[in-house]
């Protein structure tokens, strides 16, 4: 059994490989390769969002343009489908969270119900280096119609940052989806 | 006589309509402003000028300061909340005829005095008044321009106004904007919102009491929202909702901080990771650039032994590579999901009161209010004993043993009990070899209880044991030596030594292959494998 001094907690496992059988101590060696900290973890540089330079952000008038411009594009490639494309618009922190199999895998078995559905953007707050996105969706049944996604600036470049992540963190792009379909995603009319 | 203000006359800013009815103004139940320029001859109905709907002042929240800075144009209501002897500086942009008023409110660890700036002038009919000296109670303070004299002349004094819905912040408690006001306008929006402040506790012993929201005075939303405590534990995103810590408020006021206490204090534990948050509809409070590099909290805030953490950007960042603070829009209901998401160090005005009294009657454990442990189970499935080792420096109850069953665990110990660390035995009346957990295998934190059992002062370890060969415990390296606990663990009367204050061989014991006490340790390792205590002083 190999004394395994260097661990620390949380993510820092995410390294970890062999070390395994039965031995004089207790080995704190993950075990299971599904087990969330042994892959799933990011780089350190890997935030979630974190905050860009200040020097690098736009002024707020670039920012609701910027961030405009990004949602359409967004936008009109996930009404056509095209998800390989869109996992390059996500925001760099997401897509170092989001494998591009998973998230494509994800929204092609999972589509939505309004995916191919036009998308009106009615408002742009811009705050920080975020967007929030307000858009109506055609056909959108349930009240208020709206929705709301989150654009992050990010390298010089909007990007799109889901809401819930969690979704595309279940080791497999079938759990994923299993996981996208009981939160009714694949059935709803927003984008996630 | 008198006349309507038409259309051309609704640009008037506020000050100056404030200017214009003074004297002569009387608002009515409804809030509409009765204005009567007229001569006394030709006092009538006609003459009167009646404007809709009520019109009050710029309501203006000051920056404290060892100066405060006092713009006149911004307003005719300024408050603010002190934190030390300050000066009122003199009000810019005067203008003659101007009234204004001060509503000073004592922040905590006062009473605290406010000096005056030249520009101010005192009678000896009303000299210069004495302040409250309560946290948390608020003095009016009026004064009128003279432009002659150049002098604002003081006029009125109202001390001692009490504050229903702003408690006096209690001894022995901690925030992390005690003294500072949020924005005095939100960012306009409409929509699901979600924010929240990621913090931690640096000592055992703290108990989360409650939650504080700023309100801006105009434009946010006053209505019922609900709060709660996630506890992060990674990969980002992840985490785990503490129980007993969501509550919703009642209605909300505008212009100050709004307190909402839980039902009862929720303990927190050291290492953990935590996230308050808050939901709604609507325009929100934010502040740009407070958290990172060169921020006025780029270095995180300290206050007791809450921390917040900096963003990525400054010297605290927080754990997970998460922002500070951080939003969400997808939903309004902060126990859906965990808001993550962060944007130039904006400061979203989330805090919390963190309490080092004990409530009443408490029970002590060293993890309480810890979900779920970040890391993943260990792929050993070994057989054996794994102990804490514990003082406790007063005769408590044993109420339970606790135990973390890491996702994945296939089993739970098959034995539990307290061993006396000087007679190296177990304690009477506390081996059971067929414990009933609280919880399934995997589910996290389960307990064994316990009944009828006094444990008197002394040293102990508290231990499990599993011989099932299959997947059953977590362990977490250098936890004793550099982690959380290397400075060991203290809530109230029971304490849990690091690896070095711990007897030999250290903290964070073992015996492989049977139940017997853990005396094994790897020199310097001091490994966790959260094994826990959870006592009552039977005094």
């Amino acid at each position: 059994m190999r004394f395994l001094k260097s661990l620390v907690i949380g993510v820092s496992a995410a390294g970890l490989v062999g070390c395994t059988g039965v031995g004089s101590h207790p080995s704190l060696t993950v075990g299971s390769p599904a087990a969330p900290a042994a892959s799933a973890a990011p780089p350190a540089s890997a935030a979630v969002v974190t905050a860009t330079a200040k020097a690098a952000e736009p002024v707020s008038s670039q920012m609701k343009t910027g961030a405009r411009q990004a949602a359409e594009q967004f936008y009109s490639l996930y009404s056509a489908r095209q998800f390989a494309t869109l996992w390059g618009l996500l925001s760099p922190t997401v897509r170092s969270q989001v494998t591009k199999g998973a998230w494509v895998g994800v929204h092609e078995a999972c589509p939505g119900t309004a995916a191919g559905k036009s998308r009106t953007i009615q408002a742009v707050t811009a705050f920080g280096s975020a967007a929030i996105i307000t858009e109506a969706v055609a056909g959108a049944t349930s009240t208020p119609g709206t929705t709301e996604d989150v654009f992050s600036y990010a390298g010089g470049q909007w990007g799109y940052s889901p809401g819930v992540l969690a979704i595309y963190r279940h080791g497999s792009v079938a759990a994923d989806v299993a996981a996208a379909q009981a939160a009714g995603f694949c059935t709803g009319w927003k984008v996630f | 006589m008198g006349r309507f203000l038409g259309s051309s006359d609704q640009t008037l800013s506020r000050r100056k309509i404030f200017k214009g009815i003074a004297g002569a103004a009387a608002v009515g139940a409804g809030g509409a402003i009765l204005i009567d320029k007229a001569s006394p001859a030709s006092a009538a109905p006609l003459a009167t000028t009646v404007e809709p709907g009520a019109v009050a002042p710029a309501i203006v929240v000051l920056a404290d300061a060892a100066t405060i800075a006092v713009d006149a144009s911004q307003g005719n209501d300024f408050r603010v909340t002190i934190a030390g002897d300050h000066t009122v500086g003199t009000p810019t942009n005067p203008s003659d005829g101007q009234k204004i008023t001060f509503q000073v409110t004592q922040g905590s660890g006062g009473p605290f005095t406010l000096s005056w700036d030249t520009g101010y002038q005192f009678s000896n009919a009303l000299p210069q008044p004495t302040l409250s000296t309560t946290a948390g109670q608020t003095d009016l303070l009026g004064f009128i321009y003279n432009a002659a004299k150049g002098k604002w002349l003081f006029v009125a004094f109202l001390g001692g106004f009490s504050s229903a819905t702003l408690p006096v912040q209690p001894s022995g408690t901690f925030r992390l904007f005690a003294t500072v006001a949020g924005p005095s306008a939100p960012v306009s929006y409409s929509g699901p919102f979600m924010s929240g402040v990621v913090f931690a506790v640096t000592s055992g012993g703290c108990w989360l009491d409650g939650y504080w929201w700023w309100v801006c005075p105009t434009g946010q939303s006053t209505a019922p929202q609900k709060f709660t405590l996630w506890s992060m534990y990674g990969p980002p995103a992840s985490g785990s909702i503490v129980p007993g810590s969501t509550v919703t408020s009642g209605a909300l006021t505008a212009g100050q901080w709004n307190y909402v206490p839980l039902p009862a204090a929720v303990p927190l534990s050291i290492g953990a990771t935590y996230i308050a948050a808050t939901g709604f509809n609507g325009s929100f409070p934010d502040t740009n650039s407070q958290w990172g590099s060169g921020d006025p909290y780029g270095a995180g805030i300290v206050s007791g032994p809450l921390t917040a953490y900096s963003d990525a950007s400054g010297s605290h960042p927080s754990p997970f590579n998460t922002a500070q603070s951080v939003f969400s829009v997808a939903s309004n209901d902060p126990t859906a999901l965990m808001p993550v998401y962060g944007s130039s160090a904006c400061n979203f005005w989330m805090d919390v009161q963190i309490d080092t009294s004990p409530p009443t009657g408490t029970s002590y454990r060293l993890w309480p209010g810890y979900p779920t442990i970040p890391g993943s189970i260990s792929s050993d499935t070994a057989s054996y004993t794994l102990a804490t080792e514990f003082q406790l420096a007063e005769s408590c109850t044993l109420d339970n043993i606790w135990f973390y069953s890491a996702i994945g665990a296939s089993t739970l110990p098959s034995r539990c009990a307290i061993w006396s660390v000087s007679a190296q035995s177990v304690v009477s009346g506390t081996d059971n070899t067929s414990p009933s957990w609280s919880g399934a295998p995997g589910s996290g934190w389960v307990s064994c209880a316990y009944s009828g059992v006094t444990l008197p002062a002394g040293d102990y370890k508290a231990a499990v044991f599993n011989g099932a060969g299959a997947q059953w415990f977590q362990g977490t390296a250098a936890y004793w030596t550099t982690g959380p606990g290397a400075n060991g663990i203290t809530a109230g009367p029971l304490t849990a030594p690091s690896a070095t204050a711990a007897t030999s061989p250290g903290q964070g014991t073992y015996n492989q292959g049977s139940w017997a006490y853990p005396q094994t340790s790897p020199a310097g390792a001091g490994e966790n494998y959260w094994t826990d205590v959870e006592v009552t002083p039977a005094s």
